[in-house]
């Protein structure tokens, strides 16, 4: 079995779900709320990151704001021997953030998926020509957002 | 935003190093001390291009379970439809798309819950026609936007 948080770190996950603060020393500060030293703190970070709980400590932005504004889910339909090939070719691509395979069903002949961010409407088309012309689906599906219902961070703990 | 702050969010989007002082590391190669590196992010999460500075955290790793889930949904109940689907906390992304498959959400299960009970509670509330697309492989996971080499100054 993969190790699983306990109570103390539960407590660090829960600081680092949201908002570090920007301040000279921002571990010092969880570490305080934590009631552990810096040093452990620091120590146990380390840790999560190689068992993989953390995939980064990191900034977040807001899409829209920071210019792309063109965001578009691609949905591909490519046979399963070239499955592996096609989601190693679209993740390379700089412009395309997610790529996973999921499950088709009837009426969904779809199995590779790309979430696709361009600051215009061209740079996202000349991401989608490179993913025709790379990987030649047999069919697909362009599927913009026309409306955000909820957009939020998880919060695990 | 200028040049600065764009190579700035560029590399923090990478990571923050794990350093008593990270904001200094970040600012190193940039030729910005700290204290401007930190004057710069609470600039830009005021005007609300920076979300958050913090863990993103690996959602299976920790024990939890996750899907893409499409809903058909008659265009005349969507308002409802998406309403009651965003009310459940573990949905962190709901939106409108093109087609007969027309909202769609992601959503999270704690190590207690189960995500094929969830979506048919879901289904059962709602009356939508629900299909849960779990990943069957990752191939690549994570947003980070290059914003340097852009546009102009927005």
């Amino acid at each position: 079995m993969p190790e699983r948080p306990d109570e103390l770190d539960r407590a660090i996950l829960r600081e680092l779900q949201g908002d570090l603060p920007l301040v000279s020393e921002p571990y010092r500060e969880v570490a305080e709320r934590v009631g552990i030293s810096q040093e452990e703190l620091l120590q146990r970070l380390e840790v999560y990151l190689k068992r993989h709980w953390l995939r980064r400590l990191a900034g977040v932005l807001y899409h829209q704001r920071a210019g792309f504004k063109h965001n578009v889910m691609g949905a591909w339909r490519i046979p399963a021997e070239r499955r592996r090939a096609a989601g190693a070719f679209m993740a390379s691509l700089p412009r395309v953030s997610h790529c996973y395979e999921r499950p088709e069903f009837p009426g969904w002949p779809y199995n590779l998926f790309t979430m696709m961010h361009g600051q215009t409407e061209a740079e996202v088309q000349e991401t989608v020509e490179e993913i025709r012309r790379g990987v030649q689906p047999e069919a697909y599906l362009l599927l913009p957002t026309l409306r955000e219902f909820k957009k939020t961070s998880m919060q695990y703990f | 935003m200028d040049e600065l702050d764009r190579r700035l969010l560029t590399e923090l989007q990478r990571g923050l190093p794990l350093d008593s002082h990270p904001f200094r590391v970040l600012g190193y190669d940039l030729g910005l001390g700290e204290e401007e590196v930190i004057a710069r992010l609470r600039s830009l999460k005021e005007q609300k291009v920076l979300r958050r500075v913090g863990g993103i955290i690996s959602t299976k790793d920790i024990g939890f379970t996750s899907a893409l889930v499409a809903a058909r949904v008659p265009p005349e109940r969507l308002e409802e439809v998406a309403a009651v689907v965003s009310e459940y906390p573990g949905v962190t992304h709901n939106y409108q798309r093109p087609g007969e498959l027309n909202l769609w959400f992601t959503l999270i299960a704690r190590p207690e819950e189960n995500l094929e009970t969830l979506v048919d509670e879901i289904a059962r509330r709602t009356g939508a026609e629900l299909h849960l697309m779990p990943t069957l492989q990752t191939f690549k996971i994570g947003v980070q936007l290059d914003l340097t080499g852009g546009a102009d100054d927005a």
